[in-house]
């Protein structure tokens, strides 16, 4: 009876002290505001109070290492954020806990400041029944390309195919020492995305998928297809050495001091390589097909919390987001695509030359996105980074990857 | 003819002493250069346009000196936050962990009470408990206080972490003090305040010269529980500012290189000054007098 009582006491205790969001106060926590947008959100936020003075929101900005870690675990002690900036690799995670606001009803309505089906897509396919977020901006894959080197080794274009892109990167590792075709991260350091910064661009570019539904499918002819190149690559030199300790940020790193011809990453790193070394003869392609024009697509989404006390004004604050004009001015600030595909001519005016590259380059192309429906999202790259080192060290082929990599998936994913 | 021997055995063993000691100037500097090198390539980044960065064969000093990492850093008032935040923990913790921690190794070294052997046995315990296991239970004990995202609740729970090492430390000290003078000093008309204050206090500086350092250090240098607890820009810390220049698509290097280098010059002027009190310090309380 005294435990109960003291229960109840605790319990009614914490409910006075935790500071609980006032009617018109919404939080947002997200990273964008800590990526090369210094100021833009601050000044973001100020333009919507402006225009909405009746809802204050606060900015909050983590690391985008923690981010992920932070929504978890605020929402399990009660302090999460009403709006959430989101990564599409997350969401079945965040589902499986219940974080996330279906956004159906939202979207259905008729006062919203853009048209659902001029957004960019991949984020808001249904999961569950429901749409779980939307697109902020969009971010596709491409591959830069660092045209000295590719002239240096004897080619006047940069390569449209795989075969292309095979002998570009035997030419380039040939040229001296130091000097390698391209980059492949996979490294073991979390968060081991390296298979999805390279490898799932070349598979898509090849028409493969690693997904059926929601079910993984990594044991297809395509998947074996795209790991025997890599492994051809690695084989014939073009691939950089010490590729299972290399991450993205070293291969970012690399391709800037202009050590490897190719990078395949989002177009986004293209102000990061003009900016740090603007004697870089730079340009970027599409990620060189074998069969189709497909693109991974990455993005910063929105989301809204289930627990948030303040729904309306999230979607409010949600909704100034995704106008023409906002929008076109948040891809702007972070060089991206804008979520909002109504935004395109507002980023187009004005824009730097590789941005309007990248919008010409990925007009025609298919984007794609499974991340967002896999299990164990986070947790399968680690598994395919493991299995892709040992092809490449040698101990399995091609064929013996993709088995083990579908076996421990399944498993990570019960 | 022993004569000879002798000498001859002294010259050996004086060749052997040299080399001996050779080897061991040798190994030191090794040593030193392994631990100073990662601080020389953060100042030498720091000063490096970011084209330089990851120039090949790689450069401790640069082509030119570039200063616009600090330029950035020490105009940008998120940055200054930043710094005061973590002065403002640092010595709050250190202040409220010397008092508190002194009073309590006062206790447990000048009487014997019921129970004494086993809390000093708990404080102890309380050091092997690895601090990731209690993210989440601090993280509901901070926000069920409503000190969630406040410095307070940092000072907080970095005393916590801070409290019992300053207790077993200043006990461990203060037992080196011999009795004798307490009680010279209670004939003389001391309270027993008067004779932690006004006796063994002046004795125990250095004592406390490094409780204080090594609380500051804990102090200035976290970042877990920083991340954790804090969510507004203006209760953040120097580490979880440097981890902000971190992003998804991306490092500034000679930011980021630059507020390490700032955000460690506090630690390091702090470290010279006291560098003679700490070591003491931390050897003393290991002999009984």
């Amino acid at each position: 009876m005294i435990k109960t009582r003291m229960t109840a006491f605790a319990l009614a205790a914490a409910t006075a002290l935790t500071p609980l969001a006032a009617q018109g106060e919404i939080e947002w926590l997200q990273w964008f505001a800590a990526e090369n947008t210094d100021g833009f959100y601050d000044e973001l936020v100020a333009d919507f109070e402006a225009k909405h003075p009746d809802i204050t929101v606060k900015l909050v900005t983590q690391p985008f290492g923690k981010v992920r870690e932070s929504i978890v675990t605020d929402s399990a002690i009660g302090v999460g954020s009403d709006v959430l900036g989101l990564n599409m690799p997350w969401t079945k995670e965040f589902l499986d806990i219940g974080i996330l606001e279906p956004l159906d009803d939202y979207l259905a309505r008729d006062d919203n400041s853009f048209a659902t089906g001029d957004l960019v897509e991949a984020p808001l396919g249904k999961i569950d029944g429901h749409t779980w977020m939307v697109p902020l901006n969009a971010f596709p894959f491409v591959m830069h390309v660092n045209m000295g080197l590719v002239r240096e080794a004897g080619f006047d274009a940069p390569p449209a195919t795989w075969a292309e892109l095979s002998a570009q990167t035997s030419a380039i590792s040939a040229l001296q020492d130091g000097t390698s075709g391209i980059g492949m991260p996979f490294s073991s350091q979390p968060p081991s995305n390296g298979p999805i910064l390279t490898f799932l661009p070349l598979l898509y570019a090849n028409g493969g998928r690693i997904m059926d539904g929601t079910t993984p499918n990594f044991d297809n002819p395509k998947v074996v297809e795209t790991l025997q190149y890599l492994k051809d690559m690695n084989d014939a030199g073009g691939m950089a050495p010490g590729a299972a300790s290399r991450t993205g940020g070293v291969d970012l790193e690399e391709f800037i001091a202009g050590r490897t011809g190719f990078l395949i990453s989002p177009g986004v790193h293209s102000s990061s390589i003009t900016s740090r070394n603007p004697e870089l003869d730079y340009t970027l392609v599409r990620v060189p097909s074998n069969g189709e024009n497909a693109y991974r697509v990455h993005g910063w989404e929105i989301g809204i919390s289930a627990d948030s006390a303040n729904k309306e004004d999230a979607w409010t604050f949600v909704n100034y987001l995704l106008s023409p004009e906002v929008n076109a001015r948040a891809a702007k600030a972070a060089n991206a695509l804008p979520g909002n595909l109504k935004a395109l001519d507002a980023v187009r005016e004005g824009a730097d030359e590789t941005l309007i590259k990248q919008m010409d380059i990925l007009s025609g192309d298919t984007p794609v996105e499974e991340m967002r429906q896999s299990p164990k999202a986070v947790g399968s790259w680690s598994v395919m980074t493991e299995e892709i080192q040992a092809m490449l060290r040698g101990d399995q082929t091609p064929a013996e990857t993709a088995t083990a990599v579908q076996a421990r998936w399944i498993e990570l994913a019960k | 003819m022993a004569d000879v021997a002798t000498q001859g055995r002294t010259i050996n063993e004086d060749r052997q002493r040299r080399w001996r000691q050779a080897g061991i100037y040798i190994a030191l500097t090794v040593v030193t250069f392994i631990m100073v090198f990662p601080i020389l390539w953060m100042i030498s980044v720091s000063l490096k346009p970011t084209t330089e960065t990851f120039s090949l064969p790689p450069r401790l000093l640069p082509d030119s000196f570039h200063w616009g990492g600090y330029a950035k850093v020490l105009t940008d008032p998120k940055f200054r936050t930043f710094l005061i935040n973590s002065y403002v923990v640092g010595l709050a913790v250190t202040a409220l962990s010397l008092v508190i921690g002194t009073l309590a190794a006062f206790g447990f070294s000048r009487y014997r009470f019921f129970g004494d052997r086993v809390a000093k046995l708990f404080v102890i315990t309380t050091q092997m408990v690895p601090t990731i296991t209690l993210l989440i239970p601090y993280f509901g004990v901070i926000v069920f206080l409503g000190l969630y995202d406040t410095l307070w609740g940092l000072i907080l729970t970095y005393l916590t972490f801070a409290l019992p090492y300053s207790i077993v430390m200043m006990n461990g000290y203060l037992d080196t003090i011999p009795k004798d003078f307490d009680e010279a000093a209670t004939i003389d008309g001391c309270t027993p305040l008067g004779v932690l204050v006004r006796v063994l206090l002046p004795v125990a500086l250095p004592g406390i010269i490094s409780t204080a350092v090594y609380t500051f250090l804990l102090a200035w240098n976290e970042f877990l529980f920083a991340l954790a607890l804090t969510r507004s820009m203006d209760m953040r810390t120097v580490p979880v500012g440097i981890s902000m220049m971190v992003g998804e698509f991306g490092l500034k290097w000679d930011k980021m290189m630059a507020f390490s280098v700032i955000g460690s010059l506090p630690v390091l002027i702090l470290f010279m000054l006291v560098q003679r009190f700490v070591v003491g310090g931390l050897s003393a309380g290991g002999v009984k007098g």
